[in-house]
């Protein structure tokens, strides 16, 4: 037995060990060649040498916990020894980043602080493949990102690029939503007074004009065909868009017209980009393939959007020339 | 989903931290560039942190076909990939150090529109690696902007053609220069490569050069030329690495000097490795090879691949001067042709004298297109006998061969004991 213990402790003692001391405290040694194998242990060794003893041991970054530690050591063992024939690293490449994404994420932070290159481009690569041709809302889930743009932000049209359905969909939404925050918007200058009484006048003729011409109010089923009438409008489009300035002489279509133009395409657009009508940055396309039963819940969520949405705009300042094809809110870029 | 389940996912991300977002910049800079654009950009629904962090994305790869829509609207889709690509580099907000557009056509663009728009803003975010590849010859003219480009260390440019402005300063960090199925028709090439002092890699893949080309390039290591060419004239004296291909038109018989003065380049080569003469160069070249007037050895010749006709009585001269010179020669490829025009040599392979000894290094010969003719035989003899540490011939006949002559080739005496002759 102590023979055997003597044969194993021999070769051993003639290897030369490392230590090194993650952030927590935690201490371990490995094989001299295999932490050799990262450039900042590397560093630390021939130019500081420390982590010759278990008193002076490399102090490794704040980024590099115990477990990443041993997975990067496992990876320096595997890549340092120089027989290996390509196909047999990729192999091994391939099998180590098998790994839970959070675990994953660890890694490539601690290979970045250890500044170990391959590792850092193999993980990332990983994590690219783990983001591609998923949806935003999955790439929330896995990597447990908040959902904290503002309602505001979102109200950008989204870029559909890929013609996401969802997409299509949202912007449905959000576009029913402006519409909706545009005439409560409305209702409230009406209520105001004090503010610009010329204009009120123009205002209300407008409003009276979209309404007779079946510009509805709150009512979701009736404004979601007139949405899509209007996004009809919409499509034949950028000559309607030059900005509409006089309101007191367009003929009562025009204001529709060019209200709705501005509800489905954002402000922040240049008249530029409004030549490459329907793509990619606004939809333009309309089907409104749902069937009912959606239709119901959409509706009901572009409501309770609108009532939390309310109470924004109540507080936020409402200035300008409250021109009824203006949302001082959107103006920003 | 998002039916009323945004509330929900806000509880819920509260208690889960989020584990990517907080990662170095240059990592996530590294897993946007890893995703397709498109995809790349849409991050920018994820979340606050995630809002603009493809704008600063270091490299921007487009290719048009991942935009087709598939409906056979082909300009539609153009115009659709040209405003993403300026939008997304209006949008984009930091610098750009590689980019590369992949489409079929860049001219359809409006004139002075978006190539010119695009190059403009590379050339004021710091670019060093350009790749522009379309599918059609002398498809649209590169932007002045692009000569603006400082940085510029990588340049691979498809179908275009090009004018150097005035006071071109010239590329100081440019190392390689890759021309696919470009079209010349004065030295903008040559003027090109001589304002870039660094450059080491010239490739001109599909050249159609009405003009006469000159390469003036003192740091040069690889070049690569192949196409169509008037007139090449080349002062690269530290080339390691030279291939070059020179198509004709069929029926056409190259005069004598007219497209390759191979005697003055190789006469000037100092540090060239491997060398590879293709299509008609080597036998232009012959023209101008005058035994015993080569200057240097090329010691460092380790490899040659030639298309020659052996049995041409100029051509088999060049190939026996250019043998002379390249003692350390290892490996060997010739492509043999039969140009059949000029008047055929039966002896000039067997009255070379052996104690010459020409091929003392070679280790490996490969001969396609073997016809048994009586200079390829001579040649095979004589590299036989005058090899001595050959360890393999590989005979391509294309089954042309009849057993007997076959039987020849294995009873020739050989050199080398180790030699292994492969007949296919």
């Amino acid at each position: 037995m102590s023979e055997s213990e003597l044969a194993v402790i021999k070769p051993e003692a003639l290897k030369t060990y490392i230590w090194l001391q993650c952030f927590d405290g935690s201490i371990q040694q490995v094989e001299e060649e295999v932490a050799m194998f990262c450039p900042m242990i590397c560093r630390e060794i021939v130019k500081n040498g420390t982590g010759s003893s278990k008193n002076h041991a490399i102090a490794l970054p704040e980024r590099v916990n115990p477990t990443s530690l041993s997975l990067i050591l496992d990876y320096c063992r595997f890549h340092q020894v120089t027989g290996r024939s390509n196909k047999e690293r990729k192999s091994f490449d391939e099998k180590f980043v098998r790994i839970e994404t959070e675990r994953l994420c660890e890694l490539t932070s601690a290979a970045d602080s250890l500044q170990l290159k391959p590792l850092v481009d193999l993980t990332s690569r990983a994590l690219a493949r783990i983001i591609e041709g998923k949806t935003p809302e999955e790439i929330r889930d896995i990597f447990h990102l908040p959902d904290d743009l503002t309602e505001e932000e979102k109200l950008e049209p989204l870029k559909n690029i890929n013609d996401d359905p969802r997409i299509r969909l949202l912007n449905r939404l959000y576009a029913k939503k402006r519409k909706e925050l545009q005439e409560r918007h409305e209702r409230q200058k009406l209520k105001d007074v004090q503010v610009q009484k010329v204009q009120k006048d123009e205002r209300s003729l407008d409003e009276l004009l979209c309404f007779i011409n079946g510009d509805g109010g709150g009512r979701a089923t009736k404004s979601k065909k007139k949405n899509k009438r209007r996004k009809d409008h919409a499509k034949n489009p950028p000559k309607a868009d030059s900005e509409p300035l006089d309101a007191e002489g367009a003929a009562c279509v025009v204001p529709c017209k060019v209200d709705s133009s501005n509800v489905s395409r954002l402000p922040c657009q240049n008249p530029d980009m409004q030549d490459d009508a329907e793509y990619p940055f606004e939809d333009a396309d309309l089907d409104d393939g749902l069937d009912p039963a959606m239709k119901e819940e959409l509706d009901r969520e572009v409501e309770d959007f609108a009532r939390r949405l309310n109470s924004v705009w109540n507080e936020s300042h409402i200035g300008g020339n409250g021109s009824v094809q203006r949302f001082p809110g959107f103006n920003h870029r | 989903m998002d039916r009323g389940g945004s509330q929900k996912k806000r509880h819920k991300s509260v208690a889960n931290a989020d584990i990517i977002s907080n990662l170095p910049d240059v990592i996530k800079d590294k897993i946007l560039c890893c995703l397709p654009i498109k995809e790349a950009i849409r991050t920018c629904f994820l979340s606050r942190k995630w809002r603009y962090t493809w704008a600063s994305m270091t490299e921007l790869m487009f290719r048009e076909d991942d935009f087709a829509l598939g409906n056979g609207n082909e300009d539609g889709d153009s115009v659709r990939f040209a405003s993403f690509v300026h939008t997304s580099l209006s949008l984009h907000n930091g610098p750009i150090l590689k980019f590369e557009m992949n489409a079929r056509r860049v001219h359809t663009f409006s004139p002075g529109g978006h190539i010119h728009r695009w190059m403009l803003i590379l050339s004021r975010n710091g670019i060093k690696d350009i790749q522009i590849k379309t599918r059609i010859w002398r498809n649209y003219k590169i932007p002045s902007s692009f000569f603006s480009c400082v940085e510029l260390e990588y340049a691979c440019l498809q179908g275009c053609i090009f004018q150097l402005p005035p006071l071109f300063t010239g590329f100081k960090r440019m190392h390689t220069l890759h021309f696919v199925e470009f079209c010349a028709t004065e030295n903008n090439i040559g003027e090109l490569v001589a304002s870039c002092p660094n450059l080491e890699e010239l490739i001109l893949s599909r050249l159609l050069s009405f003009a006469d080309i000159t390469i003036h390039s003192t740091k040069l290591k690889v070049l690569r030329v192949d196409g169509m060419f008037k007139h090449l004239n080349l002062v690269t004296p530290h080339v390691s690495s030279a291939v070059i291909n020179l198509q004709v038109n069929t029926g056409y018989v190259p005069r004598a000097g007219s497209n390759f003065n191979l005697s003055q380049f190789i006469g000037s080569l100092l540090d060239i490795e491997n060398i590879s003469l293709l299509g008609h160069a080597f036998e232009c070249a012959a023209h101008g090879i005058v035994p015993g007037k080569l200057p240097r050895l090329l010691n460092q010749l380790t490899e040659v691949t030639l298309e020659l006709d052996l049995g041409n009585l100029k051509e088999a001269n060049a190939a026996h001067c250019l043998f002379q010179i390249a003692p350390n020669l290892r490996r060997m490829e010739l492509q043999l042709m039969h140009r059949g025009y000029s008047a055929p040599t039966s002896n000039f392979w067997d009255s070379v004298d052996h104690q010459d000894c020409l091929f003392k290094n070679l280790y490996t010969v490969v001969m396609n297109n073997f016809t048994g003719s009586c200079a390829e035989s001579g040649f095979l003899e004589l590299l036989l006998k005058d090899a001595p540490v050959l360890r393999s011939a590989r005979i391509e006949d294309n089954n042309k061969l009849d057993k007997e002559s076959l039987k020849l080739i294995l009873k020739m005496r050989r050199a080398s004991k180790d030699a292994e002759i492969i007949l296919l």
